[in-house]
C-alpha cells in the first residue's frame, strides 16, 4: 500500500524563470492580477566560487499534514482522502488569514473578495478525465511534473537512469 | 488588504508588554483583562497571542444582535460601542477570543488598530509582532521557502558524479 | 462602424474542431471552434497557437501540440495574450488629435473621417514635398512579413521613401553572412542528439527562445556540455558547466583569444582549415595578437576559464548558437565574424554533430527568395519610381538630415513598432516627430507613439488577421490566420493600407476582395504548398532546398571564393564601394563608449549599461496588462554589490540613472551577483511615459560594417551592409535619490 497523496514536484535544475506557468495557471482558473497562485521566485546562490540564480516556483505543496487546515477555524480548508489535495471552501471562508500566518510558505492568497484562495492542483482537471495540471501543460523545460510519490521518484529515477545509461553506452558522449 | 497584525507565535517571549500597553493605552489604567491583545501561556515555554484578526465576514458581526458591529471600506472591523448593550454574544462567537469585555465600561470591544499605528507592535520587544500587508508577508514567506529549498539542491541538469 | 466596414469572411473554415469542451476560469466551456495559428511576435520560436473562440471572442491560448518544436507550450506572452485581446484598455476606433503633440488629447473618430484626414495630408505632401516626403516606420512588434508587402505596394506607388535594415541583428547577420555565405540553422532536433558540446553566446533562451531547453536538456542528459558567453547571469548560464562573463563589448577579443589557444596548441582542424575556408594566414597575424593573457585582462574572464572553453571547443563536437547580444556594439559584425572563424578553424561547420547557427535567412523570406516581396509590392502595369532609402537603425537621425537637405520627411504612419521608445535616444527622436506634419500610429493601445500622433488608427491583435512568419530558428511553417473577427472598430494592417491605397485612386492595385490568405498564396506560392499550412492543417516542414536539414553539408559556401572565409574577400570588395569598418580580418574595436576608448567619460559615467530583451514582455508590449506587471514589477536596474555599496544603495532604494542624454528617475535598485562590477542592466521596452526607458540613456551609434551616416542611402543591402543600432555602446552612472 502506498501514499495515493498527489502531489507538484518541480525539477529546480530544469527551471529556467520563463514564467509561462504563472500567466497559464491565471488562464485555466480564471485568476486576477493579486492573487497569486503559482510564482516563480528567484534566489540567488554561489555555489563552488560561481555566481548563479536558482529558480523556484512555489505553488501549494498539498500537504500531508497541513498547517492551514489546522489553523483554520471555519473547517473551510479540508484535505481530500482521495488523492489529498487541499481545497478550500470560500463559502465557509471568512477571511481571518490565519491560514497565512500557519502556511510556512505564503501559499495563502487573497483576492478582491478578501477570502482566501490558492492552487487546487487544477482539479478540475484531473476529475474531468485529464492528465496535466495547467502550469505542467506550460512548462517548457518541463520541469514541473505532477502525480502521486510514487509515481514521481519512479520518473526521476527513469530519467536519472537513462541519462546515466546515455552517457555511458547510448549515444551520450562517453560512449563513443 | 490594508496592513493587519501579525503575530509570529515562535518569537513571543510571553512578556504580555503588547497586553498591558493595550490595557493602559485604551483603558487609561494599567490591568490585563481588558486588553485588545491577549497573551496566554500554554504548557512548557509555549505561548499564544490572539487578537482581533479583522475577519472579512467576521462571526461576532453575524453574533451581535444590536448591529454594533460592521466593516469599513478599508476592511477593518469597527464596533459602535454606543450600540454596544455588554451581551458578551461575540465574545463567546470569536474563535480567536479576539473580542473582550472592557470591564470599566460594561462594553465589548475588540482591536482597532490604534488608527493605523497599534501600540503592541511599537512596544514588542522580540518582533513577534508586526504590522504588515498580508500580500507582502505572503511574498516574503515565499521568497524565505523558496531560498531554503534551493540550497538544499544541486543546481545542474542530470550529470555523473 | 461609418462607411468603412471590414470584417473577415466566414472563419470557421479554419476550424480544426467545433463545439470543443475547454476548462477556462475554472469553469467548463464549450467553445464554437479551435483553430491553428502562429505567434509572429519576433521570436525564436514562432509557437503553433491553439485558440479557442466563442461567441467571435478569443477564450483561451494553447499551445499547438502537433507542432515538432514548441510542442504544446507557450511562453508566459503566449497565454497573457488572452488578457491582451480582450483587454478594455485597447484602441476602440479612430481618434484624431485635439491637443497639442505630446499632450494624449484626442477626439473620437469615424473611419471615413480619420481615413480622409490622412489621404488629404498625404496628398498635400506629396503636392508640396514630393513622394519622398512619406515613409512608413514599421518593424517587429507583429514581425509578419506579408503586411509589409502590402504597405509596400502603397509605398511604392506613392513614391515614398523605403525603409530599409534593421536596428536589431543586421550587424551580426552581415558579419555571418561574409563568412559563411547563405544563412540556415540547424534545427534543436538534430544537434540535440549528437552534439557534445553547445556553445551558445549571447543568448538568453529562458526570455527569448525557451523551447530550446527540452532540446538543451536533452543533449545535456547525454553528457553534452553547456559553455554560455553572457555578461549578464542568466538563467542558461546558470545551468552551464562554464560562464563566460566578458565585459561587454569584447566578444571579439574573447573569439581571437580561444584561437589563439587552439592554434598555438594544434587543436585546430587543419584539414578542414585547408579544404573548406579561405585566408588563415591572414586570420593567424591577427589571432597572434591576442594570447590568451591579453584576451583575459581585455574581457575581465580569467584565463583559466579561456583556456578550458578552448580545449572543450576544440575538441568536443560543438554546436555554436549565438543570440544577437553580443553584436549590439560598434563591432557587432565583427564579432559575429570572430565566432563563425572560432568554428570554421576547429570544424564545427555543416556536421550533425555540430553547426554553426546564427539566423535562418527564412526569417527574411524575401532575401533568399522564398518569399517574392516584389509580385506584391511591384503590381503589373504600375510605375514604380526609385526612390531613396532610409536606415531604420538611424530613423531619427534621418528625419533631421532629410530636412537639413532640403528634401524633409514630413509624414510618418507607424505600425507595428514603438519609434518612440525603441529607438535610441529618446529626446532626439521626439525632436524628429516634431517636425512632422503627418504622424500616424496603428495601434492596439495608447502608448508612448500614440501620445505624439495625429490620427490613431485601432490596429489588430495578431490573432484578428493573417500574417506570414517563417522562424529564423526552425523550420516548421504555420500561416496567421485570423481566428475571430476584429474587436471592436479595429481593421487589419493590410485593409486599412489598402484603404487607403483606394482612397488615394488605386482602386485597380488594391481590390476589395484580396484577402491576406490571397497574399500570402502570391508571396510563397510558387515554393511552398500554402494549404498545407493553413488552419486545420499544419505545421508544414518547409521544402529541404529552402532550409536544409544539415546546412552546410555539402561544404560549399555562397562567399565570393566558395570556402568560408576567414579573410572576408566580400567585406574588402564592398568597403571599396563604402565607407566603413571592412577589415576583412576579425578585430577587435573597442565600442564607441567604453572605459577604455572615452576614460573621460568613463570617469563621470563608470557603468556599461545594456538592456536585455525584457523578461516578460516584448519589448514595449505587454507591460499593461495586468497579469504582467504583476509579475514584472517596477522597473529595475541591476548592479553589482560592489557599485552598489560604492554608491551607497541597496536593494529597493530609488535611484536616478544618467549620463549627459538623459536620467531615469526612481528606478528599483537591485544590487546583485547577476552582473560584474562596471556593467549595469536595465532591461528595454518599458514606456517613457511610465519613466523607465533605457532608450532615454541609450546611444545614437551604430554597429557596423558600412558606416551609413546619417542613413539616407541610394543603395543598401542588409546582408552586405548589416547596421544594428548599437545599444549598449552605453555609459551611465547611477545616483541614491
Amino acid at each position: 500500500m502506498t501514499s495515493r497523496q498527489k502531489t507538484l514536484y518541480v525539477d529546480t535544475r530544469r527551471c529556467m524563470n520563463c514564467r509561462a506557468c504563472e500567466t497559464a495557471c491565471k488562464l485555466e482558473n480564471g485568476v486576477p492580477a493579486g492573487p497569486r497562485w503559482t510564482m516563480v521566485t528567484e534566489v540567488e546562490v554561489t555555489q563552488d566560487g560561481v555566481d548563479k540564480t536558482m529558480f523556484l516556483p512555489m505553488p501549494c505543496l498539498h500537504c500531508g499534514d497541513p498547517a492551514c487546515l489546522k489553523a483554520c477555524p471555519t473547517g473551510a480548508i479540508s484535505k481530500r482522502t482521495v488523492d489529498g489535495i487541499v481545497l478550500v471552501d470560500k463559502e465557509k471562508c471568512i477571511g481571518c488569514r490565519q491560514c497565512l500566518w500557519a502556511c510556512q510558505f505564503g501559499v495563502p492568497q487573497f483576492g478582491p473578495d478578501n477570502k482566501m484562495e490558492k492552487c487546487t492542483l487544477c482539479v478540475h482537471r484531473f476529475d474531468d478525465g485529464l492528465t496535466e495540471t495547467a502550469c505542467q501543460k506550460a512548462c517548457q523545460a518541463e520541469a514541473i511534473m505532477v502525480g502521486t510519490v510514487d509515481e514521481i521518484s519512479k520518473a526521476i529515477r527513469e530519467r536519472y537512469a537513462t541519462s546515466s545509461r546515455n552517457q555511458l553506452f547510448g549515444n551520450g558522449i562517453l560512449g563513443r | 488588504m490594508e496592513k493587519v497584525i501579525v503575530v509570529n507565535q515562535d518569537l513571543c517571549n510571553g512578556c504580555q508588554l503588547c497586553q498591558m500597553g493595550c490595557h493602559l493605552r485604551k483603558n487609561d489604567r494599567s490591568g490585563l483583562r481588558s486588553s485588545r491583545i491577549q497573551v496566554f501561556h500554554l504548557s512548557g515555554s509555549e505561548n499564544l497571542v490572539q487578537t482581533c484578526n479583522h475577519c472579512e465576514e467576521p462571526i461576532c458581526k453575524t453574533a451581535c444582535l444590536m448591529e454594533a458591529i460592521s466593516k469599513t471600506k478599508k476592511g477593518l472591523t469597527e464596533r459602535n460601542e454606543s450600540a454596544c448593550i455588554g451581551c458578551e454574544a461575540c465574545i463567546a462567537m470569536c474563535p480567536f477570543g479576539a473580542a473582550v469585555l472592557d470591564t470599566d465600561r460594561e462594553v465589548a470591544v475588540s482591536c482597532d488598530l490604534c488608527s493605523g499605528n497599534p501600540y503592541c507592535v511599537t512596544i514588542c520587544p522580540t518582533g513577534a509582532l508586526q504590522f504588515i500587508e498580508p500580500q507582502v508577508e505572503g511574498l516574503s514567506k515565499r521568497q524565505l521557502a523558496a531560498e531554503r529549498m534551493a540550497m538544499a539542491g544541486r543546481n545542474k541538469v542530470y550529470q555523473l558524479p | 462602424m461609418a462607411n468603412f466596414t471590414r470584417l473577415h469572411e466566414d472563419l470557421n473554415k479554419y476550424a480544426v474542431a467545433r463545439n470543443v469542451p475547454v476548462w477556462v476560469g475554472g469553469k467548463k466551456v464549450i467553445a464554437d471552434r479551435v483553430v491553428k495559428t502562429a505567434c509572429p511576435h519576433n521570436c525564436y520560436d514562432t509557437c503553433g497557437v491553439l485558440a479557442y473562440i466563442k461567441d467571435e471572442k478569443v477564450i483561451k491560448l494553447e499551445g499547438d501540440p502537433d507542432h515538432p518544436i514548441t510542442r504544446g507550450h507557450l511562453c508566459v506572452k503566449g497565454y497573457a495574450n488572452v488578457q491582451k485581446i480582450n483587454s478594455p484598455d485597447r484602441v476602440k476606433y479612430p481618434l484624431i488629435r485635439v491637443g497639442e503633440r505630446g499632450e494624449g488629447k484626442f477626439r473620437r473618430a469615424t473611419w471615413d473621417e480619420a481615413l480622409d484626414y490622412i489621404v488629404d495630408k498625404l496628398k498635400d505632401i506629396r503636392s508640396r514635398y514630393g513622394g519622398e516626403a512619406f515613409s512608413e516606420y514599421c518593424y517587429s512588434g507583429n514581425r509578419e512579413h506579408m503586411a509589409k508587402t502590402v504597405s509596400g505596394r502603397f509605398l511604392n506607388l506613392f513614391g515614398a521613401s523605403k525603409l530599409v535594415g534593421s536596428f536589431c541583428l543586421l550587424s551580426g547577420a552581415a558579419g555571418s553572412y561574409y563568412s559563411v555565405g547563405d544563412q540556415h540553422t540547424m534545427m534543436p532536433e538534430v544537434w540535440s542528439e549528437k552534439t557534445e558540446m553547445i556553445f551558445l553566446v549571447g543568448r538568453n533562451p529562458s526570455f527569448t527562445n525557451p523551447h530550446i531547453y527540452p532540446f538543451l536538456y536533452k543533449a545535456m542528459e547525454r553528457g553534452a556540455k553547456l559553455v554560455v558567453v553572457d555578461p549578464y547571469v542568466t538563467a542558461v548560464a546558470s545551468k552551464a558547466d562554464l560562464h563566460l562573463q566578458p565585459r561587454p563589448g569584447t566578444d571579439v577579443v574573447l573569439a581571437l583569444g580561444m584561437m589563439n589557444y587552439i592554434i598555438s596548441h594544434d587543436m585546430h582542424n587543419k584539414e578542414f582549415i585547408a579544404k573548406y575556408t579561405h585566408g588563415f594566414e591572414d586570420l593567424l597575424e591577427e589571432v597572434k595578437t591576442m594570447p590568451v593573457e591579453k584576451a583575459a585582462e581585455l574581457t575581465g574572464i580569467e584565463a583559466e576559464k579561456i583556456i578550458q572553453a578552448a580545449q572543450w571547443y576544440a575538441t568536443l563536437n560543438t554546436q555554436t548558437e549565438c543570440g544577437y547580444g553580443h553584436q549590439r556594439y560598434s563591432n557587432g559584425h565583427q564579432a559575429q565574424r570572430a565566432y563563425a572563424c572560432l568554428a570554421a578553424i576547429c570544424g564545427h561547420i555543416g556536421k550533425e554533430t555540430g553547426n554553426y547557427n546564427y539566423i535562418d535567412q527564412m526569417g527574411f523570406p524575401a532575401l533568399p527568395g522564398f518569399m517574392q516581396a516584389g509580385k506584391v509590392m511591384n503590381p503589373e502595369g504600375a510605375d514604380i519610381p526609385k526612390t531613396r532609402l532610409i536606415n531604420i537603425a538611424t530613423f531619427a537621425t534621418a528625419i533631421q538630415e532629410a530636412a537639413a537637405q532640403g528634401k524633409p520627411i514630413k509624414g510618418v504612419i507607424s505600425y507595428r513598432g514603438g519609434l518612440v521608445s525603441q529607438q535610441p535616444e529618446v529626446a532626439y527622436t521626439l525632436e524628429a516627430l516634431k517636425t512632422l506634419d503627418l504622424f500616424v500610429t496603428i495601434e492596439q493601445f495608447m502608448t508612448d507613439d500614440t501620445d505624439w500622433a495625429d490620427v490613431v488608427l485601432p490596429g489588430c491583435h495578431y490573432l484578428e488577421q493573417y500574417g506570414l512568419h517563417p522562424s529564423y530558428w526552425h523550420h516548421y511553417l504555420q500561416v496567421l490566420v485570423p481566428v475571430c473577427q476584429p474587436y471592436y472598430e479595429a481593421v487589419p494592417d493590410i485593409e486599412i493600407w489598402a484603404e487607403l491605397g483606394r482612397r488615394m485612386g488605386w482602386e485597380e492595385y488594391f481590390p476589395k476582395e484580396t484577402t491576406g490568405l490571397d497574399y500570402i498564396k502570391t508571396l510563397i506560392g510558387e515554393n511552398c504548398n500554402v494549404d498545407e499550412a493553413v488552419s486545420p492543417k499544419g505545421p508544414l516542414r518547409l521544402p529541404e532546398n529552402w532550409c536544409p536539414r544539415v546546412p552546410y553539408a555539402d561544404l560549399k559556401f555562397a562567399t565570393p571564393s566558395g570556402k568560408i572565409e576567414l579573410y572576408s574577400i566580400g567585406m574588402e570588395e564592398r568597403g571599396k564601394k563604402f565607407p566603413g569598418d571592412f577589415k576583412a580580418v576579425p578585430y577587435h574595436l573597442e565600442p564607441e563608449e567604453s572605459p577604455l576608448s572615452t576614460p573621460e567619460l568613463y570617469k563621470k559615467y563608470p557603468l556599461t549599461l545594456i538592456s536585455q530583451h525584457p523578461a516578460f514582455r516584448t519589448h514595449s508590449q505587454y507591460y499593461n496588462l495586468p497579469w504582467i506587471r504583476e509579475i514584472e514589477g517596477p522597473a529595475k536596474i541591476y548592479i553589482s554589490r560592489e557599485d552598489a555599496a560604492k554608491a551607497g544603495v541597496k536593494e529597493g532604494d530609488k535611484v536616478r540613472v544618467f549620463n549627459d542624454r538623459g536620467e531615469l528617475k526612481g528606478i528599483y535598485a537591485k544590487p546583485s551577483i547577476r552582473v560584474k562590477s562596471g556593467t549595469a542592466e536595465l532591461s528595454s521596452g518599458m514606456w517613457v511615459k511610465l519613466g523607465a526607458n533605457v532608450n532615454v540613456l541609450s546611444s545614437r551609434s551604430i554597429g557596423g560594417p558600412r558606416d551609413v551616416g546619417a542613413g539616407i542611402m541610394e543603395e543598401y543591402h542588409p546582408l552586405l551592409d548589416g547596421n544594428t543600432t548599437a545599444y549598449f555602446n552605453t555609459l551611465v552612472q547611477i545616483e541614491k535619490m
